[in-house]
């Protein structure tokens, strides 16, 4: 097939990242440095040179930009300061935007203000909606007087369903378009098993992640990328179990549980675990002074902050609720908690939490395609 | 007690004794102008002669250089110091007045006659610098066997007093009480020769410059490659074996803005070829190959070195090293990304590997203060004129030769260095008819 060069795709990834690929004069030295490229995902130059190229289709369906995590040692040695590793960066936050058929994701990358706008929107309109419910005298179906649980968990229910609408449709098309990468030849049926069990040890351990970076200067390893990012994870994880626990079994217990009901505990303690890695986190893109944080923009801090946020107030509710204390404010607080968390679930495919479901798709057609 | 401060009167003071200052030096005393020429180093020739041999006519680098060194040394007109160093230098009613120190060589210039007994008698060994530590040499020491002038340097920090060289010394010219000698020189014009010095090899963290013993610097590979070489032939440092596969990495300390060194130091890709069919002539069975981002030849008769190189069986694989590491035995590997028909990381072990480092000045006036020229972003000496009269400096009456201005090669210093000595001495005529 005859490929047009077109220079304006570029131009087009340019507005998702502060990368100068233009600079380019493809040395090689990306790749070669890189701790993580192989024989079968040879990045970033390739990327880079599709790019230049202009050849969208090819740019869009590896799964090259999942497998970086940033480590910025390709941007730290480039001879041309094209900034490679930011490249990369763009690269993901274009695919995230690619694959959500609204545009309300491209328009959020290119546009802070309009992230801004749509974020606030979104949240009033949530928590408006959990408002619209009288709550009514029995004392257990509402919490601090003002907002209904009820209204809370079915609303909830409905988002979940709606963001797994979104997430399944993104899924589908990001898969169609990595599985016309790698070879021609189809993997054998056994080589699906061994991938999905390398992709779920590597969600698991994040060992290619731990791998990254061996020349740069060693962190101290809870302060390393790779740890803050697992710390944040297996929070976010438990939160989730915790939550799903309370959930399924709500009409079989007492509202004010005790704090010391096992899934209270869980959610507690991975509160603190997701609270210590998102400060952590927050903390190495304040600084700026890793590479891999100099770049640092609005769609990195959303996530960040909303996690933030989510735990902080969650812990607040936690206090309120197991010392009965009833004020309008705590009834704010829970508004905020929950209108936020709907809308983290809600914006999902829209936002960087969409890697939670590309990057290990993408892991897993790499580990297929791998020998 | 120090002596007395010695004056001098110069027509033309030359700063730096490589190749360009020499032949400034020369074409100006040709011409019957009296010259000053200063050198920092015990021996004039700069790094030319620390060259095994010279691109594309792969003549002998001695043989070129020391006709020249002997006749600066013999030249009536030209007053010779070595070894020692310009501390200022001012311009006063449009002359020039500078303050030299003559640094000790502890002994009697005088009286030596260059017989080589001290360093015969000396027990302490040091790292030679003229072999790039691939060496040894004595605490007191002739440079190197054809050095000019042929009078020994005694390292006074590492030296123990002993008192070896002294009994041994046939013309007792051994002092150890020996100052410094200040000197204060006027001259009518300056001539700024001061040249380069590599980039660090320790610069590139990624390459392990500094940690792995066989991966060593282009002046290194020189010296492997020298008649006159430390070890009589190409053998590689850490055990001395004969290496049967060559690296050589192209762009190590040039052409990364990384490393703050964005511009092309221009003679590396020239010496790397030089090196590799050198190579391919000393140890005819080893694989030899060059990694570069691109090869630029582009002097006359570069490009057919180049060829000829290709046509010799040395590798040229398109690819920058990304990162060094080593095995067990000490034996390089690189690592690549192969670019030709594919483009694949790979891991190549090699068991010698020569990293083209780039030109930086030797010199920079605002860094090393003596006279404040101008300098250009790239840090090198400016020239205020480049395209008609590129040996002026922003200063009237002060000129530049060589790669003080500038990363370039031995032809092109050559010839500015005698551009150089004719402006300089045009504008001590206009001086004159003034």
């Amino acid at each position: 097939m005859a490929i047009t060069v077109n220079p304006d795709l570029l131009k087009e990834i340019k507005e998702y990242g502060a990368f100068d690929i233009n600079a380019c004069f493809n040395c090689g030295n990306c790749t070669a440095v890189c701790p993580l490229s192989d024989t079968v995902g040879s990045f970033p130059r390739k990327l880079i040179r599709l790019g230049q190229i202009g050849d969208k289709n090819r740019v869009i369906s590896g799964p090259e930009p999942w497998l970086c995590y940033y480590c910025g040692e390709c941007s730290d040695t480039c001879p041309r300061q094209a900034e490679p590793g930011e490249y990369m960066a763009a690269l993901r936050r274009y695919a995230i935007a690619q694959s959500e058929p609204t545009g309300i994701g491209r328009l959020m990358y290119r546009s802070g203000v309009f992230a801004v706008i749509v974020t606030l929107l979104v949240g009033i309109v949530l928590g408006a909606f959990m408002l619209t419910v009288k709550v009514g005298d029995n004392p257990s179906h509402w919490i601090f007087g003002e907002v209904s649980y009820q209204m809370i968990h079915y609303l909830g229910i409905a988002v979940s369903i709606l963001a797994v609408l979104t997430i399944v449709g993104g899924i589908m098309k990001i898969f169609n378009r990595l599985s016309s990468w790698g070879g021609a030849s189809k993997p054998a049926p056994g080589k699906w098993v061994s991938a999905l069990k390398q992709t779920i040890t590597e969600i698991i351990t994040m060992k290619r992640h731990r791998e990254e970076s061996p020349a740069s200067e060693p962190v101290v390893w809870y302060r390393s990328h790779a740890w803050i990012h697992l710390a944040i994870m297996y929070g976010f994880i438990g939160l989730l179990v915790a939550t799903t626990l309370d959930f399924v079994f709500l009409e079989l217990l007492p509202l004010h549980l005790s704090i010391f009901w096992p899934a209270r505990i869980i959610g507690t303690v991975s509160g603190l675990v997701m609270l210590w890695g998102v400060s952590a986190a927050m903390l190495r893109r304040f600084s700026k002074e890793e590479k891999n944080a100099a770049y640092t923009s609005l769609p990195d801090w959303w996530l960040l902050i909303f996690l933030f946020v989510l735990a902080l107030t969650g812990y607040w509710l936690e206090i309120a609720t197991t010392f009965q204390i009833i004020s309008p404010v705590n009834d704010g607080i829970m508004l905020l908690h929950a209108a936020m968390a709907m809308e983290l679930i809600l914006l999902l495919a829209f936002t960087k939490f969409a890697h939670v479901i590309y990057r290990p798709i993408a892991l897993f057609v790499y580990f297929l395609n791998q020998a | 007690m120090s002596a007395a401060t010695i004056q001098k009167k110069a027509d033309v003071l030359v700063v730096g004794a490589g190749i360009a200052g020499l032949q400034a030096s020369l074409d100006l005393a040709d011409q019957g102008k009296q010259i000053l020429l200063v050198e920092s180093q015990p021996s004039i020739g700069g790094r030319m002669i620390n060259l095994s041999k010279v691109f594309p006519t792969l003549d002998c680098a001695s043989c070129i250089t020391t006709p020249r060194m002997a006749s600066v040394a013999h030249h009536p007109s030209i007053d010779l110091l070595t070894y020692t160093e310009v501390n200022k230098i001012e311009r006063v009613n449009g002359k020039f007045h500078a303050r030299i120190t003559k640094k000790p060589r502890y002994l009697d210039e005088t009286a030596c006659i260059g017989c080589k007994r001290c360093e015969e008698a000396c027990t302490t060994y040091l790292p030679d610098e003229y072999d790039h530590s691939l060496g040894a040499k004595k605490a007191i020491s002739i440079a190197f066997t054809n050095a000019i002038p042929q009078y020994p340097v005694l390292d006074m920090d590492e030296c123990l007093l002993c008192g070896a060289c002294a009994k041994a010394c046939p013309t007792q010219c051994i002092n150890f009480m020996q100052e410094p000698q200040e000197i204060e020189a006027e001259a009518g014009a300056v001539i700024m020769a001061t040249g380069y010095n590599l980039t660090e090899i320790s610069a590139k963290k990624q390459y392990g410059g500094d940690k792995y013993p066989n991966v060593i610097s282009p002046l290194q590979m020189e010296r492997l490659l020298a008649p006159h070489g430390p070890y009589g032939g190409v053998m590689r440092p850490s055990d001395g074996k004969i290496p049967d596969s060559i690296a050589f990495v192209q762009c190590a300390g040039s052409r990364d803005k990384s490393l703050g060194v964005p511009y092309c130091s221009r003679v590396c890709c020239m010496y790397a070829i030089k090196q590799a069919m050198l190579l391919s002539g000393s140890l005819p069975i080893a694989d030899i190959t060059i990694y570069y981002m691109d090869i630029r030849a582009f002097g006359k008769g570069y490009e057919q070195f180049y060829q000829n190189a290709k046509a010799m069986g040395i590798q040229f694989v398109k690819a920058k090293v990304g990162r060094i590491s080593e095995d067990e035995n000490h034996n390089p590997i690189l690592r690549v990304e192969r670019q030709e028909d594919c483009s694949q990381p790979e891991d190549v072990t090699h068991d010698l590997v020569m990293l083209s480092l780039g030109m930086v000045p030797a010199w920079i006036p605002d860094r090393d203060g003596i006279i404040p020229l101008e300098i250009g972003e790239d840090r090198f000496v400016r020239s205020v004129n480049e395209k008609v009269t590129p040996s002026l400096t922003s200063m009237e009456g002060v000129f530049a030769a060589g790669t003080m201005t500038g990363p370039k090669d031995i032809v092109d210093t050559i010839v500015e260095a005698g551009a150089a000595a004719t402006e300089a001495a045009n504008y001590l005529r206009r001086q004159e008819g003034r």
